[in-house]
C-alpha cells in the first residue's frame, strides 16, 4: 500500500469513527427530548390551570373528601391546611385542583391525574358550573361504584368548605355529557350541601 | 312522554340489561376481560335462573352491540308488569362483592332514610317546581320517579340476597344517579360486581351464586309486588 492509500484509509476510518461518535451523541439527544416534552406539557397544564392564589388567601384548615383508607367503596374527610381564597369561586377552584393534585395515597385517588379544571362558574343563585378537560371522563376508572365516588369527592367537599355552592353541574370542555364514564348520570346538577353528621350507613358486613 | 302504566296485576317480566357492548367495553380488567361480556355471561345465567322460576325474561341485547341508555329503557318500557335490572362489573371496590343500586334524584324525591352510595350521607325531602305536563303522561325524564319506593323494595331484596352470598357486600342497596335507571318506568335497579380485576374464571363462577340470588330476591319481590307504582 502507497503511503497516500494509508492516509487515505486512516482518514476514512477517523471520519467513521467521528460518525459513529456523533451519531451517539445525536441518540442521547434525541432521547434527552423525550423528558423536555413532558415538561411541555407540564408547562402547558401549568399555563391552562396555573396555581390559583388571590389577595385574600388565608391558610385555612379544609375538609377534603378521598376514599377512605379504612373502607375502599366510601369517602372520608381529611383536614388539610391550605391557603383558600375568600371568593367562593376561587376557593372553589383551589379546592377541586388539591383534590386532583394531592391525595394522601395513590389508594385514595378518586379524580383522574391527568384532569384539569378548566373553570369555575358561581351564579349569585348559588349554581355552580365545574368545566373539566377529557381526561375526567377518558382517564376515569369505568364503574357505578368508581364514578360516584369521583362525582361525591367534588360534592362533598364543596359543600362542606364552600357554603355559597347549593348546586354544581359538571361539564367537560363546556358540553354536558350524558354519562361520566358510561354509568352515572351527569346530565343535572348535583345537589351541594354539608353532609349530614355522619350517620354509620351503608352497613358493611 | 309517556302513556302512564295501567296497574300492574302480578309480575311476570323481568327484563335484563347486560350493561355496555359493541365498541363500548365498559371496564377493563388487566388480564383483558371487558365487562361487557363479563355482563353477558351473567345476562344468560340470570335469565335462566329466573325463566326455571316461571318469569318471562327480555334482554336488551343479546349480543355484542351497544343500545343507547334510552333505547335500553324503551324495551323495559314496552313489557307490562315488569321489573329491570341492569348488570355492571366495576374497576374499583373490595374484589367479589356485590352492590345494587336505586336511581337517585339530584334534587331528592327519595325518602329521607336512604343512604347515598359512597358518602354515608343520607338524601332528604328537598321539594323543587316540577314542570307542568298533562295529568296523564309522564316526561321521559322522570319516569323512575313515581317507582323510586318500589325500586328501593326491589334493591333491598337483592341486596341482602347479595350479601349472604358475597361477604364484604352491604346489607342493603345503596342509591346513586345511574343513568340507565333514569327513565325506565317500572321497578329498576343496577347491581355492580367488584371488579374487572378478578381472575376472570373467578369471575365467571360468580354468575351461578349471582344468578340464585338474584332469582330469589324477584320471587320475594313478588309477593309484594303492588298494583300501580308507589
Amino acid at each position: 500500500m502507497t503511503r497516500q492509500m494509508q492516509i487515505i484509509v486512516i482518514c476514512v476510518m477517523a471520519a467513521a469513527l467521528a460518525g459513529l461518535l456523533s451519531l451517539r451523541t445525536l441518540h442521547r439527544r434525541v432521547r434527552q427530548l423525550a423528558p423536555a416534552r413532558t415538561t411541555e406539557e407540564q408547562e402547558r397544564r401549568e399555563v391552562i390551570a396555573p396555581p390559583i392564589s388571590t389577595p385574600t388567601d388565608v391558610t385555612t384548615s379544609a375538609q377534603l373528601f378521598w376514599i377512605s383508607p379504612a373502607a375502599t367503596d366510601q369517602l372520608a374527610p381529611v383536614t388539610v391546611q391550605l391557603p383558600l381564597s375568600a371568593d367562593p369561586a376561587q376557593r372553589a377552584k383551589q379546592l377541586i385542583n388539591e383534590l386532583i393534585a394531592n391525595p394522601p395515597t395513590p389508594a385514595q385517588r378518586t379524580l383522574p391525574p391527568g384532569a384539569t379544571l378548566l373553570d369555575f362558574y358561581l351564579l349569585p343563585n348559588g349554581q355552580a358550573v365545574a368545566d373539566f378537560s377529557d381526561e375526567l371522563s377518558t382517564e376515569m376508572p369505568s364503574g357505578i361504584l368508581s364514578e360516584w365516588l369521583a362525582v361525591s369527592s367534588i360534592v362533598d367537599t364543596l359543600g362542606v368548605n364552600v357554603p355559597q355552592i347549593s348546586e354544581l353541574k359538571i361539564l367537560v370542555h363546556g358540553h354536558e355529557i350524558e354519562t361520566l364514564s358510561g354509568h352515572i348520570d351527569m346530565s343535572d346538577f348535583f345537589d351541594v350541601r354539608p353532609p349530614a353528621p355522619a350517620p354509620a350507613l351503608p352497613i358493611t358486613k | 312522554m309517556l302513556p302512564p302504566q295501567q296497574p300492574a296485576e302480578t309480575l311476570r317480566t323481568v327484563v335484563i340489561d347486560p350493561g355496555h357492548g359493541g365498541g363500548d367495553t365498559g371496564a377493563r380488567g388487566p388480564s383483558g376481560v371487558e365487562e361487557k361480556d363479563v355482563v353477558m355471561d351473567f345476562a344468560r345465567v340470570v335469565g335462566d335462573s329466573l325463566r326455571a322460576q316461571g318469569f318471562t325474561v327480555v334482554m336488551t341485547r343479546i349480543a355484542d352491540v351497544d343500545p343507547s341508555l334510552d333505547d335500553r329503557a324503551t324495551v323495559a318500557n314496552a313489557q307490562k308488569d315488569a321489573i329491570f335490572i341492569s348488570l355492571h362489573v366495576g374497576s374499583v371496590g373490595p374484589l367479589g362483592t356485590m352492590r345494587t343500586y336505586t336511581y337517585l334524584y339530584p334534587s331528592a324525591v327519595a325518602p329521607a332514610d336512604i343512604p347515598i352510595a359512597g358518602t354515608g350521607a343520607v338524601g332528604g325531602p328537598n321539594a323543587r317546581a316540577q314542570v307542568s305536563v298533562p295529568a296523564n303522561f309522564v316526561p321521559w325524564r322522570e319516569a323512575q320517579k313515581p317507582f323510586l319506593g318500589q325500586s328501593r323494595k326491589l334493591g333491598d331484596l337483592i341486596q341482602l340476597e347479595l350479601s349472604q352470598k358475597f361477604k364484604g357486600s352491604p346489607e342493603i342497596s345503596w342509591s346513586a344517579p345511574v343513568a340507565v335507571l333514569r327513565s325506565v318506568e317500572a321497578p329498576a335497579v343496577a347491581v355492580e360486581i367488584s371488579s374487572v380485576a378478578l381472575d376472570p374464571q373467578k369471575l365467571q363462577d360468580l354468575g351461578g351464586d349471582l344468578a340464585d340470588a338474584i332469582a330469589r330476591a324477584v320471587q320475594a319481590y313478588k309477593s309484594i309486588y303492588p298494583p300501580g307504582g308507589q
